[in-house]
C-alpha cells in the first residue's frame, strides 16, 4: 500500500506534466501582447504617462517605507541576502557580461537587493579557452581583489586550497542541507580529489567524449555495431571493415572527425584521450617519438591510406561561413560515416541537422568514448575546466554562497541548457537530460580523477602549452599537403621530436622550465 | 537608505532593463505558472491563455515585485487571481456546463499522449477529477513543493484548513489508488 502511496505522489512532484506547457511560442506571444499593448497605450495616453510613471514610483517609494517599518523586526533574524539593505557581490569571472546573462540576471530575479561588481581577472588576454595565466599570476591576483566569488581553473584548485586561499564548502553544504546526489558523478570526484578530498568549489560544467556511430550503416553492410567500453584499436578495426564502400557513388567513411578534420588533429585529439604527453613531466625531455605515438600516427596514416578515415577535402574558409556549411562538410551528418568521435556538443550539431542531411533520428547512437586496454569504458578526454570558488578572505562570504548555491541548483541547469553557451554540459542533469537516454551516456561516464587533473595541470601550464603549440604547428605544416599514402610516420616523428626538444630548451632558456615534478 | 533603491525600478535603470526581467520570470517561472493554471482550470487552451496574462500583468507590475521568495510567490498568486477572475466570467460559465457531455475522442487521444504513461494518465486524470480546493492544495504542496505555511499564504486560508485539504486530497487519492491496485490483481487472476 506504502507503495502506491509512494508512486502516485512521486508522479505528482517529479513529472511535470510534459513538455508541450509553457515554451518558447508563449514567451513569443507575450512579447507581441506587451509591445501591441504598449503601442496603443502610447497612442492614447502619451502625455499622461510620464505622470502616471512618476505617481507609480512614488507610490512605490511611499508604499515600500511603510512595509518596511511594518515588517522589520529589530529582534527578527537578519536574512544572508536582505530584502531591504543592497548587498554587493564582487567577481572575478574571465567575462563581466558573460557572468550577468548567465548567472547574474537570474539571481537578481530572486534576490532583487543584489547588485555586482567586478575584479579583473588575471591575465590580460583571458578567454574561454585560455583562462590559465600561471599559477602565481593567478595567486597574487586573487589575494590583490576584494573578489567574493572566483572563476578558478581547475588546475590551480590543489594549490590555492592547500594554500587556504578559499573556504572549504562541505560545512555550509551540510549545514543547509545541499546534496551533491545530482552532481556528475565524475565532475564530482575530481573537484573533491583537486581538493585533496575536501570541496572549495563547483563546477558548473564539464565537457564529455563519446562514440557517436550511424546503426543504418553498420547494418546495411553487415557490420557489427560497436559497443560500450571499447578501446581505439578495437575501433579502428571495426572502422577499416567499411574500406572501399561506397554510397550514392561517393564514399563511405568507418570513422570521421567532423567537417574539417586533419590527421595531425586527429592525432591530438585520440592522444590526449589516451594520456600521452608531448613532454615528461618536468618539461625536460620530448617524448613526441616514442611506441605509443609511433602506433597511434601509422594507424591513422593507414586509414587515410585505405580510405576507412575520411579523407574529405577540408574545407575552405572564405569570408564568413554558415553553420549548413560546415555540417554539409561532416560526413558523419551526410551519413557516409559509420562512426564519429565528438564532444558532447555534437549532440546539438545532430539535432539541428542530422535528419536534414540524411541520418535519420533513429539511425543513430553514442557509446561512452574509446581509450585504451587498461582503461576501458572511462573518458580519458573529459574536462572540468573551472569551478566557482569563495576566497578565503571575501567581505561577503554567507552571501557569495547564497550565489554558489543558485549557481548549484537545477533551475540554472535547465536554464543553462536553454542557451548553451559552448560545448559544454550543466553539472547539474537539467531535466531534458535526464529524459534523454543520449545525453545519459555523459553523465554516466567514468572518469580517473587524478589522470583528469594531471591533464588540466598539463594543459595551463604555459611552458607545456608553447612546446604543444611548436609540435603541432609542425605537424600541420608536415602533413597538409601531402597526398594518401605518402606519409613517412618514422620520419615525421623524428622531426616532430627535435622541434619539441627545440622548444623545450627556449622555455627553459626563457625560465619556464620545471624544476619540480608536476603532480 | 532609499527605499528605491531595493526594487525593481532601480534595476531598471541600473542595467537590467525590463524586458530582460521578464525574460527571466518566463525562463524561470514559466513552467510553474502554466502548470498551477493547468491544475486550476484543467484546460490547456485556458492554462495558455492565463500564462499568457499572468507575465503581461507581471510585466505591468514589475514595481510591486519583492524580492527573496517573493517572484514565485507573486506569480502564482497573480495567476490564481487570473484564474479565479476566469471562473466568474460569464465565458467561462457558459462553456464550462456543457464540458459534462463526452470528450471527442480525439481529444481524449492528444491529452493521453501528451500525459505520458498510462500509470501517470491515471494518476494525473484522478488528481484532476478531485474538487478544486483539495486539487489545488494538494499539488501546491506535491508538484510545486509549497511549505503549509506559504500554501496558506496564497489561498488566504488557515494552515489548519490547508493541511485538512491536503489530508482529504490525499485519503481520495489513496482511496482510489488502493482500490486501483485491487482491480488490476482481479483483473490479472481472471486473465
Amino acid at each position: 500500500m506504502k507503495d502506491d502511496r509512494d508512486r502516485w505522489e512521486r508522479t505528482l512532484s517529479d513529472l511535470p506534466l510534459g513538455s508541450g506547457g509553457f515554451g518558447t511560442p508563449t514567451i513569443k506571444k507575450v512579447k507581441e501582447r506587451i509591445k501591441m499593448l504598449e503601442r496603443r497605450a502610447r497612442r492614447r495616453r502619451r502625455a499622461a504617462a510620464a505622470s502616471v510613471v512618476a505617481l507609480l514610483i512614488a507610490g512605490a517609494v511611499v508604499f515600500r517605507g511603510e512595509l518596511t517599518e511594518l515588517f522589520t523586526h529589530e529582534e527578527a533574524a537578519k536574512p544572508v541576502i536582505s530584502d531591504a539593505e543592497t548587498t554587493t557581490l564582487n567577481i572575478m569571472y574571465w567575462d563581466n557580461g558573460g557572468f550577468m546573462s548567465l548567472y547574474g540576471q537570474p539571481f537578481i530575479i530572486r534576490h532583487p537587493s543584489v547588485r555586482f561588481e567586478y575584479s579583473e581577472y588575471p591575465g590580460k588576454s583571458a578567454n574561454l579557452l585560455n583562462l590559465t595565466p600561471g599559477i602565481d599570476t593567478f595567486k597574487a591576483q586573487l589575494q590583490k581583489s576584494q573578489a567574493d566569488l572566483v572563476q578558478v581553473p581547475l588546475a590551480y584548485l590543489p594549490e590555492l586550497s592547500a594554500a587556504g586561499l578559499l573556504k572549504p564548502l562541505d560545512t555550509w553544504m551540510k549545514r543547509d542541507n545541499v546534496s551533491d546526489d545530482s552532481w556528475q558523478t565524475a565532475v564530482k570526484n575530481t573537484v573533491r580529489e583537486a581538493g585533496g578530498g575536501g570541496l572549495y568549489g563547483f563546477a558548473p560544467e564539464f565537457t564529455g567524449f563519446a562514440l557517436y556511430y550511424n546503426r543504418k550503416l553498420f547494418r546495411e553492410n553487415g557490420v557489427p555495431e560497436p559497443t560500450d567500453g571499447m578501446t581505439w584499436a578495437e575501433v579502428m578495426n571495426l572502422a577499416a571493415r567499411f574500406e572501399g564502400l561506397k554510397k550514392n557513388e561517393k564514399p563511405v567513411y568507418g570513422v570521421s572527425f567532423g567537417y574539417n578534420s586533419a590527421i595531425w588533429f586527429e592525432a591530438n585529439l585520440i592522444g590526449s584521450s589516451q594520456g600521452l604527453r608531448l613532454a615528461d613531466a618536468k618539461l625536460k625531455e620530448a617524448t613526441v617519438d616514442t611506441p605509443a605515438w609511433t602506433t597511434l600516427w601509422t594507424k591513422l596514416a593507414a586509414g587515410h591510406r585505405e580510405g576507412w578515415i575520411s579523407n574529405e577535402p577540408a574545407l575552405k574558409w572564405e569570408g564568413s561561413v554558415e553553420m549548413k556549411e560546415l555540417y554539409a562538410h561532416d560526413p558523419f551528418l551526410n551519413g557516409r560515416s559509420a562512426m564519429t568521435y565528438a564532444s558532447s556538443s555534437y549532440l546539438n550539431n545532430i539535432s539541428q541537422a542530422g535528419s536534414a542531411m540524411g541520418l535519420g533520428e533513429q539511425d543513430w547512437g553514442v557509446l561512452s568514448p574509446p581509450t585504451d586496454e587498461g582503461a576501458r569504458g572511462t573518458d580519458g578526454a573529459f574536462e572540468v575546466p573551472f569551478v566557482f570558488a569563495i576566497p578565503e578572505k571575501s567581505p561577503h562570504a554567507d552571501a557569495a554562497w547564497e550565489l554558489l548555491k543558485y549557481i548549484m541548483s537545477p533551475s540554472q541547469a535547465n536554464r543553462l541548457v536553454r542557451f548553451p553557451h559552448g560545448d559544454s554540459l550543466p553539472t547539474v542533469a537539467a531535466d531534458a537530460a535526464a529524459d534523454d537516454a543520449r545525453s545519459s551516456v555523459f553523465y554516466r561516464a567514468a572518469v580517473d580523477p587524478s589522470r583528469a587533473l594531471d591533464a588540466a595541470a598539463r594543459n595551463s601550464d604555459p611552458a607545456y602549452k608553447s612546446v604543444a603549440g611548436v609540435v603541432w604547428t609542425e605537424a600541420n605544416d608536415r602533413t597538409q599537403n601531402l597526398d594518401d599514402g605518402e606519409l613517412d610516420v618514422p620520419a615525421l616523428l623524428k622531426a616532430l621530436q627535435a622541434k619539441a626538444e627545440q622548444a623545450i630548451r627556449a622555455a627553459s632558456a626563457g625560465g619556464q622550465a620545471k624544476t619540480e615534478a608536476t603532480p | 537608505m532609499d527605499a528605491l533603491d531595493h526594487d525593481y525600478l532601480k534595476h531598471m535603470t541600473g542595467g537590467v532593463d525590463r524586458d530582460a526581467v521578464l525574460e527571466e520570470l518566463m525562463l524561470t517561472y514559466g513552467r510553474d505558472v502554466w502548470n498551477y493554471a493547468f491544475f486550476m482550470t484543467g484546460k490547456r487552451e485556458t492554462a495558455e491563455d492565463i500564462a499568457q496574462d499572468v507575465f503581461i500583468k507581471a510585466y505591468q507590475s514589475l514595481h510591486t515585485l519583492r524580492g527573496e521568495s517573493g517572484a514565485r510567490a507573486w506569480l502564482l498568486k497573480i495567476t490564481r487571481n487570473t484564474a479565479l477572475d476566469h471562473f466568474k466570467s460569464a465565458w467561462y460559465r457558459r462553456i464550462r456546463l456543457p464540458a459534462v457531455m463526452p470528450v471527442r475522442e480525439s481529444q481524449m487521444s492528444a491529452e493521453n499522449e501528451w500525459l505520458g504513461s498510462y500509470r501517470q494518465r491515471e494518476i494525473w486524470r484522478t488528481v484532476m477529477e478531485l474538487p478544486r480546493k483539495l486539487r489545488e492544495s494538494l499539488l501546491l504542496q506535491a508538484h510545486h513543493g509549497l511549505s503549509m505555511a506559504e500554501i496558506a499564504e496564497l489561498l488566504q486560508v488557515s494552515e489548519g484548513t490547508v493541511k485538512s485539504r491536503i489530508h482529504r486530497a490525499r485519503a481520495a487519492m489513496n482511496k482510489k489508488f488502493e482500490h486501483g491496485r485491487e482491480d488490476d490483481e482481479e483483473g490479472s487472476g481472471r486473465a
